[in-house]
């Protein structure tokens, strides 16, 4: 993995940390305690359906993306790690 | 326990301005939806606007004027001319109405630090009840709006039976209004559950509900009342059920739980059994998980063959006015001996695993109910019946 | 005859507490911890505010073992969760009708607060919210007491909850006898007797302007 990649998902890992912990109200976690591999929903961050429409709305407003179809935003939406990859591949220049 | 009569109907949606107009859309499949233009938004998706000419100077709330409108008819049928030496009751239901959410108003007071007052006016003189009161002159001692969001107008004619049943009122307006708001518009789609195209309730690909805006309000009063009155009624609300999910602020229990005991309180205030509901009027708005939720419902509590439908598919979702058109829907179907076709259904849910009606069908049977689930998990069912 | 067996009002101050008022029984009054606000994490204050005064008002009366489904709630309210309501419209005057909030806007929705409450102390009976400039208390009174006559119920939550907040008061400006404060008061009623009862209400009736009766209860 080249440099600046590993340098964007970095910046990229970390604002989606402060989005999640600052919209979705995580008072009892600090941006920087969430692991990197951390499941959002169920069981890791404990995430629910209304969250994920925030998680969407988010996307939109910080990074100009656009999840049309919920079934194909389970599996983007599944970890830290999937969402980064998913912001890195498609977000606009 | 005297028995409830229903003695006037009155209702407004887009699929017409009274009853007898909108029972003729329902025969014949009117879906009157476009892109919105009671206001400007980045969103096309279809609504359901009234088309309904209003003269008002702005000093009053579509919501209010929906429902003068509305309640005209109801009180024509009912022969409610004159309020003197009644004890009367005033309950309605609204969303939409009970907010201060003037886009206008506020971008102007955001920018300036102050803003005209107008919308402010409409605002304090606007609580529904309050507002319906002062229109026609009476000052009841019972008189409330109710804002249990989409079960508003249910839940209203809910505290009406209560009035009634409680020997505190006479006679009791009740019902639900609520006008196309830009705010639920956004708010909706932002949840990810308006469809992009006309609705589709119960259908194996629905993709959501479509806004509306409408008014449905019934004049409750006992029968002896009534007959005091000159007036033999033939419809009777004979009991109402509200129970609470507490599962979740925007999904609906997955098994229904509060719906289902709703309804068992409801049949058990009128003393009947599930075999003796003849159709179900549900509250189908073609959401995926409402649908589900309360097919599953239906399934369980009154078997596969169950006669249902959903008017959304005439009249969109009209929030707060929802409870009070599915209501007066559920009594002119008695009325008439028949039920609109479920329009928009086309296949159906294997998840669910029974399909309302598509097309008109002829009903036999005295009793039917009506079912309205709310958003904040809140779930009401009313018995009606026709002599 | 309808007993009042228990008592809970909180006001949220102006530097962000939440406190739990003891006048009634004149002691001082408790500031909640973090851990009173489990479960309330999206919650806006308005709804934080209905569920700790429900929940000390059923702690207060010292009952256990209620059937869920027994507890109604009537909750009641002038002017509704309208510090949401006006974040919802910034949220749409800054980003547009596609890219608005929606946990602001289900905040923003009058009976969010009920079904905070039912949610978090899993009352599974009656809920209404409703809604009046001066009379809600009274109109939800009248609403209890058929209610517990028609035995929907064997108890009932019964509260008032309501904000004060800057649009509020710039819209109020010209009225004021209208003037919320950041409260809620509940009360739970029963129609059996109960190990602790403050009083029986024998009779409902208007007593003028209500702002004025329960600023005195939680100055």
């Amino acid at each position: 993995m080249t440099d600046n990649k590993e340098q964007e998902l970095k910046e990229i890992r970390k604002k989606l940390k402060e989005l999640l912990v600052s919209h979705l109200s995580l008072e009892e976690i600090k941006p920087e305690e969430i692991k990197d591999d951390e499941v959002l929903f169920g069981e890791g961050l404990g995430l629910d359906s209304l969250d994920a429409v925030e998680i969407v709305v988010l996307l939109q407003r910080n990074f100009g993306l656009e999840v049309k179809d919920m079934n194909e935003g389970r599996k983007i939406f599944y970890s830290v790690d999937t969402l980064t990859r998913y912001i890195y591949e498609n977000k606009k220049k | 326990m005297p028995r409830i009569a229903i003695t006037g109907l009155g209702a407004v949606s887009a699929c017409g301005n009274n009853c007898a107009q909108i029972l003729e859309g329902f025969s014949s499949l009117r879906r009157k939806a476009g892109p919105p233009s009671l206001f400007e938004s980045d969103l096309d998706f279809p609504v359901f606007e009234a088309d309904i000419s209003i003269s008002t100077d702005g000093s009053r709330m579509r919501t209010v004027e929906l429902t003068i409108h509305a309640l005209k008819e109801a009180i024509d049928q009912a022969c409610l001319f004159d309020f003197s030496g009644i004890r009367l009751g005033i309950c309605l239901g609204t969303t939409v109405a009970s907010q201060l959410n003037d886009i206008a108003f506020y971008k102007e007071y955001r920018q300036k630090g102050s803003a005209s007052f107008q919308a402010v006016d409409r605002f304090l003189k606007g609580n529904l009840a309050c507002a319906i009161a002062d229109h026609f002159s009476i000052n009841p001692k019972f008189c409330i709006t109710v804002v249990n969001a989409c079960s508003s107008g249910a839940d209203a004619i809910g505290v009406g039976l209560s009035w009634l049943n409680s020997d505190l009122c006479d006679v009791v307006i009740a019902g639900g209004a609520d006008e196309l708001s830009r705010i639920p518009f956004a708010g909706f789609n932002a949840l990810g559950v308006v469809s992009d195209s006309l609705c589709a309730p119960f259908d194996r690909d629905r993709k959501g509900l479509n806004l509306g805006e409408g008014a449905g309000v019934l004049i409750m009063e006992k029968e002896a009342t009534a007959s005091k009155r000159g007036i033999k009624p033939e419809l009777f609300i004979n009991g109402y059920g509200l129970a609470a999910d507490a599962y979740h602020l925007t999904s609906p229990h997955p098994q229904g739980k509060g719906l289902k005991k709703a309804i068992g309180i409801a049949l058990n205030n009128a003393k009947i059994k599930p075999e003796d509901v003849s159709f179900i009027n549900v509250h189908g708005t073609a959401t995926r998980e409402n649908d589900k939720s309360e097919g599953l419902v239906l399934k369980e509590v009154f078997g596969r063959e169950v006669k249902f439908t959903s008017t959304k598919g005439f009249t969109g979702h009209t929030l707060g006015a929802a409870g009070g058109l599915e209501a007066i829907f559920t009594a002119l179907s008695l009325s008439c001996g028949w039920i609109p076709s479920s329009v928009g259904f086309m296949n159906m849910d294997p998840d669910i695993g029974i399909s309302p009606v598509s097309k008109k069908t002829q009903i036999e049977g005295r009793y039917a109910l009506s079912t309205s689930l709310a958003f904040g998990g809140n779930n009401s069912a009313l018995v009606i019946s026709k002599d | 005859m309808i007993n009042v067996c228990g008592i809970g009002i909180v006001k949220n101050r102006d530097n962000g507490e939440f406190v739990l008022v003891k006048g009634v029984s004149h002691e001082k009054d408790d500031v909640f911890n973090k851990g009173s606000l489990k479960g309330l994490r999206r919650a806006d204050n308005f709804s934080k505010i209905a569920v700790l005064a429900a929940k000390s008002a059923l702690d207060d009366s010292l009952l256990s073992g209620i059937e869920k489904d027994r507890i109604g709630l009537i909750l009641v309210s002038a002017f509704g969760p309208h510090i949401t309501t006006f974040r919802f419209l910034d949220d749409i005057l800054n980003y547009g009708d596609n890219q608005v909030s929606p946990i602001l806007f289900s905040n923003s929705v009058h009976n969010a607060s009920a079904s905070y409450i039912s949610t978090n102390l899993n009352l599974q009976g009656p809920t209404l919210s409703i809604t009046h400039f001066t009379q809600g208390l009274l109109q939800a009174s009248y609403i209890a007491q058929s209610w517990l006559g028609e035995n929907r119920c064997d108890y009932i939550l019964l509260g008032h909850v309501d904000q004060s907040g800057k649009e509020l008061e710039y819209i109020l400006s010209r009225t004021p006898e209208l003037k919320p404060f950041s409260a809620g008061i509940f009360m739970l009623l029963s129609k059996n007797d109960t190990p602790k009862t403050y009083c029986a209400i024998s009779d409902i009736i208007s007593a003028g302007n209500i702002y004025i009766t329960l600023q005195g209860l939680i100055k």
